[in-house]
């Protein structure tokens, strides 16, 4: 008997040994193995945690090490914890790619060297690093206030900095003419990897590079001739210009720059204001506005969000233009739209409603030019131009994650490079969204559910012990 | 294993335990939601589901204290060792019933999903995720108190040793050691498992992809092979005592 006794001991302690060893193999394995191939599946409604086409083909580029530290200091957050499951796809996708932390403060050697920039940056950004180069991510750019997520697009494009064909992009910004330099417009080009120089056309030549893209924003001043026939060469030499109008800033001023886009490009600005009422979001002098099938908007069509626009001049295209000279409307108002002379009374709910006199929609607000030349070398020069009646199109609502108007603006700047060197990784939507309700209605909920429920519960309880005990 | 099931499922409702253990539970996840998401109008569950997590240390005791040491204090384990039945199905059956009273409370809290989507859109499916983590969490819990409550006749100390561990498990993960750093030299190999185990034990890690709406093999398989090992452990306490 105590022979089996003893026997029994000893098998139920191997096997209990056995058990403990198996289920720690067993879970050492799938660890390693998530390091390598992803073992998830992503319900996040915007998939968040999941790399995009444009992602995975950037770093199945990457043929050199790329070290990515993430910056921490003291406890896990969760915008730690988000970073790493997002950072982990890039590791499953390349061994070239490494991913680490390093405690700032309890281990700042390793980042010495960089500490100067660390200082200025939130805890979990990020230092990328390959060989000579390094580039950070701002943890502080990492989410929007209306709840999106710039992760993998930051990570991406710092990412695609390092590739050997990675060229460097500027586009530039005219001064001198009053422009009203748009902030959020340069923000996103700048997270895309966009470099942003300013350029005083009064004293510097247009860029000799053929594909650059010069941005004219809002000029409340007119360009002198001699501006204007080098920007003409400029887009004769197959270059690329943005021109954004506003209601309120240069009209009736801008008599050089207006003449000549009617008469080389056939596109007239109209001295006036679209009022779109029907279409306009409440609280705001926000529009949306109706797409026109083109390459550039084709992609965003089939995005669940609209492009929108605010204050806008209408313009027109001209029948008599130039013959090497085609013209596309990319967006316009509806039918119900209508315009008025008057742009000051584009102020309250009252004074924008029709009136007798007011012209009719539908109008377009924004209109891309291409322009065929032959040059010297006989070779055939493509000049784009792009005319805005709105510089809200790219300002404000850029960044306005509602709206589609940041993916027009990228698949624009695309399009216009020749859809190189730009990534268009969009901004995705954070898990949850916004409630609605009353100050009654939560005090209703907060009674009914913390004390009313709970309390029938353990009522409930109490009744059935008594009953049991003095039955 | 159907009648016990029953009989320990009986058991939780006859006497107060049970009712305890769901209005404790209804009563901190409630307040939890309207601090959480109806005080900032909030759809994203996660942060409700971390404090949710925080909130087992002290419920799941309450419903595993008595499962094995009760029956010891009674006396009433001779009856079920000496009985004609596998000890598996005893531990199985008790496992099975404080499980549905885990799944009864979590099923009743699913009731915030409506009110969020009457006064907003909530990721159903998002949230359903961190749901289910949320309840194998609870699950691996009751697994642990389960032993614990099987090593000891006292339900006071089977109580305080289930809420110790699990305390323990739960701040592990928010304590961010790093052996690696304190531990170099010859030991630098010691500092890297230390790591390694403490990030293995934290809970927290584990549950984090759930509470973000993704579902991941591993933390799904971690909760999963971790109940089975204490359910295994539960085992073989019972039958080794079976055979003495």
């Amino acid at each position: 008997m105590n022979n089996r006794k003893t026997k029994y001991s000893l098998n139920s302690k191997v096997f209990i040994v056995g058990a403990v060893l198996i289920v720690l193999l067993l879970n050492a394995i799938l660890i390693s193995l998530n390091d390598k191939i992803s073992l998830e599946l992503d319900f996040t409604k915007d998939k968040i945690f999941a790399l995009t086409t444009e992602s995975k083909e950037i770093v199945d580029k990457i043929n050199e090490p790329v070290d990515i530290i993430i910056l921490t200091a003291g406890e896990e957050s969760e915008t730690i914890s988000m970073v790493k499951n997002v950072l982990d796809k890039y590791t499953q996708r390349s061994k070239q790619i490494n991913v680490r932390e390093v405690d700032v403060v309890k281990n700042p050697t390793e980042i010495q060297a960089y500490m100067e920039d660390i200082v200025q940056l939130g805890v979990g950004s990020l230092l990328m690093k390959q060989g000579d180069q390094h580039a950070f991510v701002d943890a502080n750019d990492y989410f929007s206030q209306d709840g999106y997520s710039y992760i993998e697009r930051s990570v991406t494009t710092k990412l695609a900095s390092f590739l050997d064909d990675a060229e460097e992009s500027t586009i530039y910004f005219t001064t001198g003419h009053g422009e009203q330099l748009s902030k959020n417009y340069t923000k996103v080009l700048e997270m895309v990897g966009y470099t942003i120089e300013l350029l005083d056309t009064m004293t510097v030549d247009f860029p000799e590079e053929e594909d650059a893209i010069v941005i004219i924003s809002a000029p409340d001043v007119d360009f002198s001739l001699d501006e204007i026939n080098k920007m003409d060469a400029f887009l004769d030499r197959g270059g690329n210009v943005q021109i954004y109008f506003d209601p309120f800033y240069g009209s009736g001023n801008l008599e050089n720059l207006q003449a000549y886009l009617s008469d080389d490009w056939g596109i007239a600005r109209n001295s006036n204001v679209v009022i779109d009422t029907g279409r306009m979001i409440e609280n705001s002098s926000y529009m949306f506005g109706n797409l026109n099938e083109h390459e550039i908007t084709n992609p965003i069509m089939n995005i669940n969000k609209g492009v929108g626009y605010g204050p806008a001049n209408s313009l027109e295209i001209l029948v008599e233009r130039p013959a090497s000279v085609t013209v596309s409307p990319l967006l316009s108002t509806s039918s119900s739209s209508y315009a008025k002379d008057d742009v000051s009374l584009f102020t309250s709910k009252e004074s924008i409603k029709k009136a007798a006199g007011d012209q009719t929609g539908p109008f377009d607000v924004l209109l891309l030019a291409n322009r065929q030349v032959n040059a010297e070398d006989n070779s055939l020069k493509i000049g784009s131009l792009l005319v805005s009646g709105s510089v809200l199109v790219f300002d404000s609502l850029t960044t306005d994650t509602r709206f589609a108007n940041e993916d027009l603006m990228l698949n624009t700047i695309k399009w216009m490079e020749g859809n190189q060197n730009s990534i268009t990784i969009r901004a995705k939507e954070l898990p949850g969204g916004q409630m609605v309700f009353s100050k009654t209605q939560f005090w209703t909920w907060f009674v009914v559910l913390v004390v009313v429920i709970p309390l029938i519960t353990l009522l409930l309880g109490i009744i059935t012990y008594v009953k049991r005990r003095y039955r | 294993m159907k009648a016990i099931y029953k009989r320990e499922l009986n058991a939780y409702f006859k006497t107060p335990i049970g009712c305890i253990f769901l209005s404790a539970f209804i009563f901190f996840s409630s307040l939890f939601f309207v601090l959480i998401n109806m005080n900032s109008m909030h759809t994203s569950m996660t942060n409700y589901f971390s404090n949710v997590s925080l909130m087992f240390v002290f419920v799941i005791p309450i419903l595993t204290m008595r499962l094995f040491s009760e029956e010891r204090k009674n006396k009433t384990d001779q009856l079920l060792l000496t009985a004609p039945i596998k000890v598996t199905d005893i531990v199985l059956g008790k496992f099975l019933a404080a499980g549905t009273v885990l799944l009864i409370g979590t099923v009743i809290t699913t009731l915030f999903l409506p009110i969020m989507n009457f006064y907003g859109s909530p990721d159903i499916a998002e949230s359903l995720i961190g749901y289910l983590g949320i309840f194998l969490l609870g699950l691996l819990f009751v697994s642990l108190g389960m032993f614990l409550s099987s090593i000891t006749e006292s339900q006071v100390i089977a109580a305080i040793s289930t809420l110790v561990v699990i305390f323990f498990l739960w701040f592990v993960g928010n304590m961010n050691l790093q052996f690696s750093t304190i531990l170099t030299g010859i030991f630098s190999w010691l500092g890297a498992f230390l790591d390694w185990f403490m990030n293995f034990i934290s809970i927290n890690n584990r549950l984090y992809d759930f509470t973000l709406g993704t579902l991941n093999i591993v933390p799904l398989f971690y909760f999963i092979s971790l109940t089975a090992l204490f359910v295994f452990l539960t085992v073989s306490v019972i039958e080794r005592r079976r055979w003495k």
